[in-house]
C-alpha cells in the first residue's frame, strides 16, 4: 500500500470515529475500560495499608475485621472492612473531604451490598465515575474544535498518562491521593474550559469551586492550594462584566481562601506531631553540619541532636512521638515559621533538601506498598505492572534534580508568557486565563514539595509529593497537547476561545 | 584534688567491701531453678468494673515470684490441660454463677495440685479442702482491708464477699489479713484463707491494699521463703532529659543515702554523636552515686512483621556502647506484655536475666504468647501515688513479700526534684541497692555482672566520678569522596577561560555587527 493510500485510510477511519465518538469521549471510554479491568476484575488491584487507614476508617465508622490484618500491612491490598454496628466514639479524629466520599460509599454499600461488611470497591466505583468525567473534561478542553487526528493523539496520550494504574490503584484504598488526583484534573479542566468558553461559565465556575474546595480539604498539606486557587480566581473576576458573575466569583474566591486556612487550622494533633517530628529529624537535622547549634538557635536542648535522621515509622524508637517530653520541650519550640526561617537563612541546606525532594518527585506509585490481595498468592509487597507504562517510564527517565524542575518551570513559563502578555495588553482577560491556570498548577506542585520538606522533612516524600506528581503530569500533558495543536507561544490565542 | 582522688578510692574500696559481703537478702542467681508453671484461668477481664486490670496485676505479681504463667480464659480451656500443671489460679470476676466450660469443671473436680481461687463462689475442690463459708452481700459496701500492720478503707465494693471459718472443722485453716465491712460490730473476717495447698481470697483490685495483700497471700501459697527488697526506680529518662538535673538528683540521693535504679531509654542509632557521650557520661555519674542502670524497652511504633532481629541488633549496639564506656546496665525495664511475646523475649529480653515489669500502657504485640518468660529477678513495679495511703502508715517495713520497685517518673525541674526527695525521706522506707544482688547482662562482646561489684568481662569497674566534658565538635555530614579533584580544578579553569574568551568574541562580533547594521540601514 502506498503512502497516499494509508493516509486516505487513516483519514477515513478518523472521520468514521469522529462521527460516533469525540476524542474526549474516546479518552473517557478507554480510561473507563482500563480502570474497570484493573480495579473490578480479578486479580483486583488496590493499595496496601501503610498504617494510615486506621484514622480514616475509624472516624468513618469502619474497622479492620480481618484477624490477620496487622500481618498484611504494606504487603497486601484488602478490599473488605467491617462496619461498626454500635456507637462510634472516634468520629472527630479526622477532618477531610475524603470522609464525604466514604460516607456516600458507605450509604450505597449498606443499600446495595451489605450492612456489615464494607467493600472498598463501592468507593472505587464512585471515584472511577468522577475520574472518567474529569478525563472527559480535560481532553475536551484541549481537543474541542480540533482536527480529529490531533484530537485522538491527545486522547491516547491522556489515557496513557492518567489511566496508569499507579494513579488508579489509589481508588481501591483509603488514601486521599485518589481525591487529589481527580479534583486537580477537574480544577484544571474547568479552568481551561472557562478559557476556551466551551460550556456555560456558571457551570464551569461551579465545577471549579466544588473541585477546588474538595481538593483543598482532602489533605492537610493541601491548605496552600486553596490560597493559590483563590489568587488565580482573581483573573476570573475580570472575564465577565455582569455584577452577578462578579459576586459569585468573589464568593468562590473567598470560599477557597478560607477553606485553605481552615484546613490548616483543623489539622489533628497527632498528625502535627508526626510531621513536626520529621520536619526536624528528617529535615533541619538531616542535612545540618552542626545540628546542636541549629537546635540551640531554636531554643531546643542540643541533646535532641541524637534524634538526627530518625524516623517515627521505624519499628523501634527511643521516644514516643506523642510523649510528654517531646510535646513540652521539643515541639513547643518550633513551628512552620521557624523551620521556614531556618531554610531561608541556610540556602545551601534548603537546596540540598529540594534536590532530595526531586529524587522522589517523579515516582507516582509509592514504593513498598503491595497492589494485590493475599489470596492471589503474590509475594509480600508485590506491585502490579498492568498498564503502568507511563509511571515506569517517568520513574526511569525523569532527571531527578531540582534543577530540572526549575528548567521545566522556566520553559513552561516562557512558552505561555507571550500569549498571556499579548492578551493582557489587549485587555482580553479571558484569553489571558490559560497561563494563570497553568502557573497555579505549577505553584500547587511546588507547594506540595515545600510543604513536604518544611512540614515533614524527607519522610514519606514520594507520597507527600503526590500533588507535585499530578500537577507536573497535567502541565506537561497540556504543553505537549498545545504543541501538537500548535497553540504554544502564539501571541494571538483568540482562535482558542469562542468569541464573547 | 588529692583529697578528692583519695575519697574516690576510699569509696570504691568501701563499695567493694560491702559488695563482697553481699548484704542483700535476694540473690537472683540462687533462684535460677526450673520455674514453677502455673495455669492462670479467668472467667472475665471485668473491664469497666472496679476489678478491671486484676488479671494483669496477678500476672506481674506471679512474675515477681519467678512463676511461669500460662494465661487462659476459661472458655478456651481444653480437656486434659490441667494435667500439665501443679499450680492453678482461678480468677472469678464475674458475678454470675454459671458453668462456662464443662471439660474444665470435670478436670477441676479431679485436680489434686495447688489451687488458689480469687473471688466468686467456692469451686467444688475448694469446698472439700477449705472448711469455710463465703457470704455474699447484695448491696455495695465500704470495706476495710488490713494486712501486715497496714490498713485501708476501700470504696464501695459490689457483692462483697466475707469468709466465715467453720470453727469445728477449721482448726487447720490459716487466715491472712482481715476484710470487714465498715462500721460493723461483727468480728473481722479473713482477707484470705489457706488450708494445705488450697487457698481462697474474695477481693482483689488494682490500686488498693488488696493488691499488696495478695502479694502476702501468694507468698504463703507458693511457699516462698525470705523477705523481698524495696527499690526506688526512676523512669522516663531520655538522652535529651535535663542531664544536669539528673546529675543533681543522683548527688542529692547519694547524700541522703538512698540507692536507686534508673531505667534509661535506649539510643538506637548515632552512637558516635557528642549527645550520646554526654548521655553516657550522665549515666556513669549515676553509677558513681549509688545508682544502678537498667535499660528501658524501646518504644514500639508499629507492629509490621518485616523487622525480625532488628530489635536484637539495636539493643546489642546500645549495650555494647555502654559497655565500651564503662556503664554497666543490669537489667531491663519493660511493660508486662513484653514477657508474653516471643519476638520481644527472644530478640529483646534475652540479654538480661533481670527485669522490672511495669504495668501495660499500650500493648503492641508482634508474636503474642499466653505463656510468660521467667527471669531470675523480676521486680514488681508500683507507683507511690497508688500505695501512698497505706505506705505512710508504717515506720519500718521489714516483711516485704516480694521484690518491689517503687517507680516514679524522673522529675522535670528542680522544684519537682526537691519535692520528690523530701517525699522519699518522709516515707521512712529503706531502699536496697540493686547492684548488690547478682544480675547478668550478656552480649556477644560483653558479660556484665553485678553482685561482687560491677564487672565487665570479669574486670571490676572503678566507679570514678571524674566527669569528662564532651566536646560539641563532630563531623555530622560525611564529605563525599572526591576523585581527580586536581584534574577537575584544572578543567574548570580551562572552561572558565574558554567561556570568557567566547563572551569577549561575542561582544566584539556584536559591536561589529551593530556598526555594519547602522552603516547599511540607518544612513
Amino acid at each position: 500500500m502506498n503512502q497516499t493510500g494509508a493516509g486516505l485510510m487513516l483519514r477515513r477511519f478518523l472521520a468514521f470515529m469522529a462521527r460516533y465518538v469525540s476524542p474526549a469521549g474516546f479518552a473517557a471510554g478507554t480510561a473507563l475500560l482500563i480502570t474497570f479491568i484493573a480495579l473490578f476484575t480479578p486479580p483486583y488491584i488496590g493499595m496496601a495499608d501503610n498504617g494510615d487507614f486506621f484514622r480514616v476508617l475509624y472516624s468513618n465508622g469502619l474497622y479492620f475485621h480481618l484477624p490477620d490484618y496487622d500481618s498484611q500491612y504494606l504487603g497486601y491490598f484488602i478490599k473488605e472492612f467491617g462496619i461498626l454496628q454500635y456507637y462510634n466514639e472516634n468520629v472527630a479524629i479526622y477532618y477531610s473531604s475524603q470522609s464525604l466520599l466514604i460516607q456516600l460509599a458507605l450509604a450505597l454499600n449498606k443499600l446495595f451490598v451489605s450492612t456489615v461488611i464494607f467493600d472498598v470497591r463501592v468507593q472505587s466505583a464512585i471515584l472511577t465515575l468522577l475520574f472518567i468525567v474529569a478525563i472527559y473534561l480535560l481532553v475536551e478542553s484541549l481537543t474541542w474544535k480540533m482536527k480529529p487526528l490531533y484530537g485522538y493523539i491527545i486522547a491516547v496520550l491522556a489515557v496513557f498518562m492518567f489511566a496508569d494504574t499507579a494513579y488508579t490503584a489509589f481508588f481501591n484504598s483509603f488514601f486521599s491521593e485518589s481525591i487529589v488526583l481527580i479534583m486537580v484534573i477537574l480544577t484544571f479542566a474547568s479552568g481551561l474550559l472557562l478559557y476556551r468558553r466551551r460550556y456555560n461559565d456558571y457551570a464551569m465556575v461551579a465545577v471549579l469551586a466544588i473541585s477546588g474546595l474538595l481538593l483543598t480539604t482532602s489533605k492537610q498539606q493541601n491548605a496552600p492550594v486553596g490560597i493559590i486557587l483563590a489568587a488565580t480566581c482573581l483573573f476570573l473576576l475580570l472575564i465577565r462584566k455582569e455584577k452577578k458573575f462578579k459576586v459569585i466569583m468573589f464568593s468562590t474566591l473567598s470560599l477557597l481562601f478560607f477553606s485553605g486556612i481552615a484546613t490548616y487550622a483543623l489539622i489533628p494533633k497527632e498528625f502535627v506531631n508526626i510531621n513536626q517530628y520529621h520536619a526536624m529529624t528528617r529535615g533541619i537535622l538531616l542535612g545540618s553540619d552542626d545540628p546542636e547549634r541549629a537546635l540551640e538557635k531554636m531554643g531546643v536542648n542540643k541533646q535532641y541532636a541524637i534524634l538526627k535522621n530518625s524516623i517515627y515509622y521505624e519499628p523501634f524508637t527511643t521516644v514516643d512521638v506523642n510523649s510528654h517530653i517531646l510535646e513540652k520541650y521539643f515541639y513547643s519550640q518550633y513551628g512552620f515559621g521557624e523551620i521556614l526561617g531556618y531554610y531561608v537563612s541556610h540556602p545551601k541546606q534548603a537546596i540540598s533538601m529540594l534536590d532530595l525532594a526531586a529524587k522522589n518527585a517523579f515516582t507516582i506509585r509509592p514504593p513498598a506498598m503491595g497492589n494485590y490481595e493475599k489470596e492471589e498468592g503474590k509475594s509480600f509487597g508485590q506491585q502490579t505492572m498492568f498498564f503502568s507504562g507511563y509511571s515506569l517510564l517517568k520513574k526511569a527517565l525523569a532527571p531527578k534534580t531540582f534543577g530540572f524542575i526549575v528548567i521545566w518551570i522556566a520553559v513552561v513559563t516562557g512558552v505561555y508568557m507571550p500569549s498571556f502578555v499579548t492578551a493582557i495588553q489587549r485587555r482580553d482577560f479571558r484569553n489571558a486565563l490559560r497561563f494563570p491556570f497553568i502557573f497555579s498548577m505549577i505553584l500547587m506542585g511546588l507547594s506540595g514539595i515545600f510543604v513536604s520538606i518544611i512540614g515533614a522533612g524527607d519522610a514519606d516524600l514520594s507520597k507527600h509529593e503526590f500533588l507535585f506528581t499530578v500537577t507536573f503530569d497535567l502541565v506537561t500533558f497540556v504543553v505537549i497537547s498545545d504543541a501538537i495543536r500548535r497553540r504554544l507561544w502564539q501571541r494571538d490565542s483568540r482562535l482558542d476561545s469562542e468569541p464573547e | 584534688m588529692k583529697f578528692k582522688a583519695a575519697a574516690a578510692i576510699l569509696l570504691s574500696l568501701l563499695y567493694w567491701l560491702t559488695s563482697s559481703l553481699n548484704l542483700t537478702g535476694v540473690d537472683a542467681s540462687n533462684e535460677q531453678l526450673t520455674p514453677q508453671k502455673v495455669l492462670l484461668l479467668y472467667d472475665s477481664m471485668a473491664n469497666d468494673t472496679s476489678k478491671a486490670g486484676n488479671v494483669e496485676l496477678l500476672q506481674r505479681q506471679l512474675a515477681s515470684f519467678g512463676m511461669e504463667v500460662t494465661l487462659l480464659a476459661e472458655d478456651f480451656y481444653s480437656k486434659g490441660l490441667l494435667d500439665q500443671f501443679n499450680w492453678l489460679i482461678l480468677i472469678k470476676n464475674s458475678a454470675e454463677i454459671r458453668t462456662i466450660n464443662e471439660s474444665f469443671e470435670r478436670d477441676l473436680a479431679a485436680f489434686e495440685g495447688h489451687l488458689l481461687q480469687i473471688g466468686g463462689v467456692l469451686s467444688p475442690p475448694l469446698k472439700k479442702k477449705l472448711p469455710v463459708d463465703v457470704e455474699f452481700t447484695k448491696s455495695k459496701q465500704n470495706v476495710v482491708i488490713a494486712m501486715s500492720g497496714l490498713q485501708e478503707e476501700v470504696a464501695p465494693v459490689q457483692n462483697a464477699a466475707y469468709i466465715h471459718v467453720n470453727r469445728e472443722a477449721g482448726q487447720s485453716v490459716e487466715s491472712y489479713g482481715t476484710l470487714s465491712p465498715i462500721n460493723s460490730d461483727s468480728k473481722n473476717m479473713p482477707f484470705a484463707v489457706k488450708n494445705n495447698n488450697a487457698a481462697y481470697a474474695p477481693l482483689y483490685e488494682k490500686g488498693n491494699l488488696s493488691e499488696l495483700a495478695m502479694l502476702y497471700v501468694l507468698k504463703e501459697w507458693l511457699g516462698t521463703t525470705g523477705d523481698g527488697q524495696l527499690y526506688l526506680l526512676f523512669k522516663e529518662i531520655y538522652p535529651f532529659s535535663d542531664l544536669d538535673l539528673l546529675a543533681k538528683a543522683a548527688d542529692e540521693l547519694y547524700e541522703a543515702g538512698i540507692p536507686f535504679i534508673a531505667s534509661v531509654r535506649p539510643v538506637l542509632d548515632n552512637f558516635d554523636y557528642p549527645a550520646m557521650f554526654r548521655y553516657m557520661e550522665a549515666l556513669k555519674h549515676i553509677q558513681s552515686r549509688n545508682g544502678s542502670i537498667v535499660i528501658n524497652t524501646p518504644v514500639i511504633s508499629s507492629t509490621t512483621r518485616d523487622t525480625t532481629e532488628i530489635l536484637g541488633y539495636k539493643l546489642t549496639s546500645f549495650i555494647n556502647a555502654l559497655g565500651d564506656y564503662g556503664v554497666v546496665p543490669l537489667g531491663m525495664g519493660a511493660e508486662l506484655y513484653w514477657s508474653y511475646d516471643k519476638e520481644y523475649v527472644n530478640n529483646g529480653m534475652a540479654f538480661f536475666d533481670s527485669v522490672i515489669l511495669f504495668p501495660n500502657q499500650l500493648i503492641m504485640h508482634r508474636s503474642q504468647s499466653n505463656v510468660s518468660q521467667t527471669f531470675a529477678s523480676a521486680l514488681y513495679s508500683v507507683s507511690p501515688e497508688e500505695w501512698n495511703t497505706f505506705l505512710s502508715q508504717r515506720k519500718v517495713w521489714a516483711d516485704i513479700p516480694t521484690d518491689i520497685a517503687l517507680t516514679v517518673d524522673f522529675p522535670e525541674n528542680e522544684q519537682e526534684l526537691e519535692d520528690m526527695v523530701s517525699f522519699i525521706n518522709d516515707q521512712w522506707l529503706v531502699f536496697s541497692d540493686y547492684k548488690l544482688a547478682r544480675h547478668e547482662v550478656i552480649t556477644e562482646r560483653f558479660t556484665m555482672v553485678s553482685g561482687n561489684g560491677l564487672m565487665i568481662n570479669g574486670k571490676g569497674q572503678i566507679l570514678n566520678d571524674t566527669e569528662r566534658i564532651v566536646d560539641s565538635d563532630f563531623q555530622y555530614v560525611e564529605e563525599d569522596e572526591v576523585s581527580f579533584s586536581k584534574l577537575f580544578s584544572i578543567q574548570n579553569r580551562i572552561f572558565i577561560f574558554i567561556i570568557c574568551l567566547a563572551l569577549l568574541l561575542f561582544g566584539i562580533l556584536f559591536v561589529l555587527g551593530y556598526r555594519l547594521y547602522k552603516r547599511k540601514y540607518l544612513k
